[in-house]
């Protein structure tokens, strides 16, 4: 089935999603086709796999509601990964706001899930990494891991997180400081 | 995808390949799992009986009513207020009439039952008449009763 889904182009997916007939399996085949690379995506900002999934699944609700106003200004693919950094990046807002009700660190609750997850599988440098990752702030912490972990193209992020391509390269620059300190430190 | 790969800078030493695992086969029934919430959560059509279509006649039907309601509603409100101005005209004329036929003796003594001393004494003009039943606030259903 995933291989179905690459052997259609992005253009043909949502010519076959345009019409009522085959649009159950358009999407189908847009989800196989997309699910992996948003997951990951995702799964790096939010670290629980349990939120990730949900996240994920909020993410594709909104692509089968709005798909059909997606007019192709950009690519599907930038436009699926702009809803997923947007749901993440909202899902971690509203933990934060529940957190602080309750006077918890947003940070070191995610590092404690770091550390107790199952389905965290790192060696010890690639958790003080993760760890080093929760310090900063939700922008660069995306900017790092679209650059360092995706091999993002600059033009790409900035299409995507509709920033320019200076303050995405000075926002790397920073987080890769603060990360090789908190590592040296640590 | 997690081939491992060294990274540039000072981060070298950290394989930059994904620690990250997902539980076994969970992206086989991913796609149908978001399927099924999708349907799930699509309303299902409303029962013919509570759908509400836009029906021409029946708006112009609920106009024409409306219309007929309000003129009715102000027509009896018209014929009420001019009963109304009959009535009191018809009542004033009688009771003037009833005014002028009350005796001299009779006001005296209505004007006696209600502890009036006139200033002169004996004799009253209308003039004073009137003022006392100002006074004393006798209506005129009062005053005919005590005739």
């Amino acid at each position: 089935m995933t291989d179905k889904a690459t052997n259609y182009s992005d253009k043909e997916l949502l010519g076959l999603f345009r019409n009522a007939e085959t649009r159950d399996y358009a999407f189908n085949l847009i989800v196989r086709k997309y699910q992996e690379r948003l997951y990951w995506h995702i799964r790096k900002l939010i670290i629980s796999h349990n939120d990730t999934d949900d996240t994920l699944q909020n993410t594709f609700i909104k692509v089968w509601t709005g798909l059909d106003s997606f007019r192709e200004d950009s690519s599907l693919f930038t436009w699926l990964y702009r809803i997923a950094t947007n749901e993440a990046l909202s899902f971690l807002n509203s933990k934060k706001r529940r957190l602080i009700l309750s006077l918890i660190d947003v940070e070191k609750q995610l590092s404690n899930t770091l550390e107790n997850d199952e389905y965290f599988n790192g060696d010890e440098l690639q958790l003080k990494l993760q760890k080093a990752l929760l310090t900063l702030p939700e922008k660069q912490r995306l900017v790092f891991n679209m650059k360092y972990f995706d091999d993002m193209k600059y033009e790409e992020m900035a299409e995507i997180l509709d920033t320019s391509i200076g303050a995405l390269k000075a926002s790397f620059h920073h987080a890769v400081k603060k990360i090789e300190k908190y590592i040296s430190e640590h | 995808m997690d081939k491992p790969k060294k990274t540039g800078s000072d981060l070298t030493h950290i394989i930059k390949n994904n620690p990250f695992i997902v539980p076994e086969g969970y992206f086989e029934d991913f796609s149908s799992r978001v399927s099924d919430k999708i349907h799930a959560n699509e309303q299902p059509p409303l029962p013919a009986r509570y759908t509400l279509t836009w029906k021409p006649y029946l708006a112009a039907a609920v106009i024409v009513i409306a219309a007929l309601l309000a003129g009715n509603s102000m027509f009896n409100q018209a014929r009420i207020r001019k009963a109304d101005r009959i009535f009191h005209a018809e009542v004033s004329r009688t009771v003037e009439e009833e005014l002028h036929s009350i005796s001299e003796e009779t006001i005296l003594e209505v004007m006696k039952v209600n502890s009036f001393e006139s200033p002169a004494g004996s004799t009253v003009n209308s003039e004073e008449v009137m003022e006392y039943l100002m006074n004393v606030d006798l209506n005129e259903t009062d005053l005919l009763n005590t005739l």
